[in-house]
């Protein structure tokens, strides 16, 4: 792509369909076609009619995408992202407010904003210290979550899931819990989180949780601070 | 008729994988979502899947995973081949089939430079049921036709099956492999594995 032009948006103006080197706008855009570029920068605003897809992209403004958003390398949301469609990227930092209406497939994903998934979430590693909810199923290998908020996950599954908070409380107290339905892994630990199955083999209840039903086939350790209705060994 | 459903716990149980690998080879559509099946039981939720099926897929993943990377796995058992396209001359250089059988297939199917999934699949049986000697050019025509049109339909697990009575050829599709109701009459001619042959398209791919 090394001998692609480059776009720079100061004021308004529109973007059409093409491929690009740097997508960049300070000031307000419309990207009316299909647009691939190498970095993709919007520090104003920017409405994307069509599927945009890039290597990098850093957003600091707001930006709306009306259908597909594809990110090979690294998406920065330091402002608010809505995408309206699905949503594939390598690596996604929330900083800011991402909202993808679709699913997200993403590698990793860091989120220190809010990040809201009306679909499923399908990841390697999550790890969430702002707010993150998840309206299908959100899934990774690994999947730390620190609340700051209510966060609500209809599902949750992979191989281990931690749901502590950190012991940095000194200057953010951190008061969110985790609600959701299911939560299925190999490895579970829950703190102040409300669930109503909770299905895994070696699994910590700490303190602050409220669970409907726990199968495990290894350990379980539940903490007296905690209520859980109903417990069933699955050993052999 | 409804197939037979095993419980995740104990399809985990049963195949000795954990969570985490039913989850990632969920995330790499080795399992496809639609064998993903929510029932509510007694005690909430839960998920099962159609039994044979996925035990025969757990079997194979478990089998292959050590050997080839869960992306080339993922290639290998999904039938969607969305990415997969072929030109007629590398098809015809590769002897998948011959420049005869090609140009009847585009005379009277379907006429294009680059092949496609649903391009290729009806090209290879159109070959395979020409080269039978069992059905002639016409009756082959239509049934390739039918296919051709219908293919959006046609799933991994279906056979398709073409029989001749009282000298007529008919076809239709089955979802499993066993017939409830046999007509004694009619000879079978063909029964086609749609997964053997997506099977084989997969790996021309390189």
């Amino acid at each position: 792509m090394s001998n692609l032009n480059s776009v720079s948006i100061m004021g308004d103006g529109t973007i059409s369909a093409g491929n690009f080197e740097k997508i960049k706008i300070m000031g307000s855009a419309e990207v009316v076609g299909q647009v691939k570029c190498n970095f993709f920068k919007v520090m104003g605003s920017c409405d994307v009619k069509e599927n945009i897809s890039m290597e990098d992209g850093k957003i600091s403004g707001d930006v709306t995408v009306d259908k597909n958003i594809e990110v090979s390398n690294e998406l920065k949301i330091l402002g608010n992202l809505t995408c309206k469609g699905n949503g594939k990227v390598k690596k996604t930092v929330v900083l800011g407010e991402g909202n993808i209406n679709g699913n997200l497939l993403s590698e990793e994903v860091i989120v220190k904003g809010e990040l809201n998934v009306d679909g499923d979430c399908e990841c390697t590693k999550v790890d969430s210290k702002g707010s993150i909810n998840v309206k299908g199923l959100l899934t990774a290998d690994e999947i730390d979550i620190d609340s700051l908020d209510t966060c609500y996950i209809t599902e949750i599954g992979g191989s281990r899931v931690t749901i502590q908070k950190s012991s940095r409380t000194i200057f953010r107290p951190r008061h969110g819990k985790v609600i959701s339905k299911v939560i299925e892994a190999d490895e579970i630990v829950l703190e102040d989180t409300k669930c109503d199955v909770v299905r895994g083999k070696d699994i910590n209840i700490l303190k602050g949780c409220t669970i409907g039903r726990v199968e495990y086939s290894g350990t379980l350790k539940v903490d007296k601070n905690s209520k859980v209705l109903e417990e069933v060994c699955q050993k052999n | 008729m409804s197939e037979e459903l095993i419980s995740k716990k104990n399809l985990l149980e049963k195949m000795n994988i954990s969570y985490g690998q039913l989850y990632r080879w969920k995330r790499k559509k080795l399992i496809p979502e639609e064998w993903f099946i929510k029932k509510s039981v007694s005690t909430g939720q839960e998920t099962f899947f159609p039994r044979e099926k996925v035990e025969k897929r757990i079997r194979k993943i478990l089998e292959l995973k050590d050997d080839v990377s869960l992306d080339k796995l993922a290639e290998q058992f999904t039938c969607d081949l969305s990415k997969f396209s072929i030109e007629k001359k590398e098809l015809i250089n590769l002897n998948i089939v011959s420049e005869n059988v090609i140009e009847s297939f585009e005379k009277n199917i379907v006429s294009v430079d680059v092949y496609l999934k649903k391009e290729i699949f009806s090209l290879i049986l159109y070959n395979r049921l020409l080269s039978s000697g069992k059905l002639n050019i016409n009756e082959v025509n239509e049934i390739i036709t039918a296919l051709f049109n219908g293919y959006a339909d046609l799933k991994e697990e279906n056979f398709i099956i073409i029989k001749r009575k009282l000298g007529v050829v008919f076809y239709y599709t089955l979802e499993k492999s066993e017939e409830i109701l046999i007509d004694k009459e009619a000879v079978l001619l063909f029964k086609v594995n749609v997964e053997e042959i997506f099977s084989f398209i997969s790996k021309i791919k390189r």
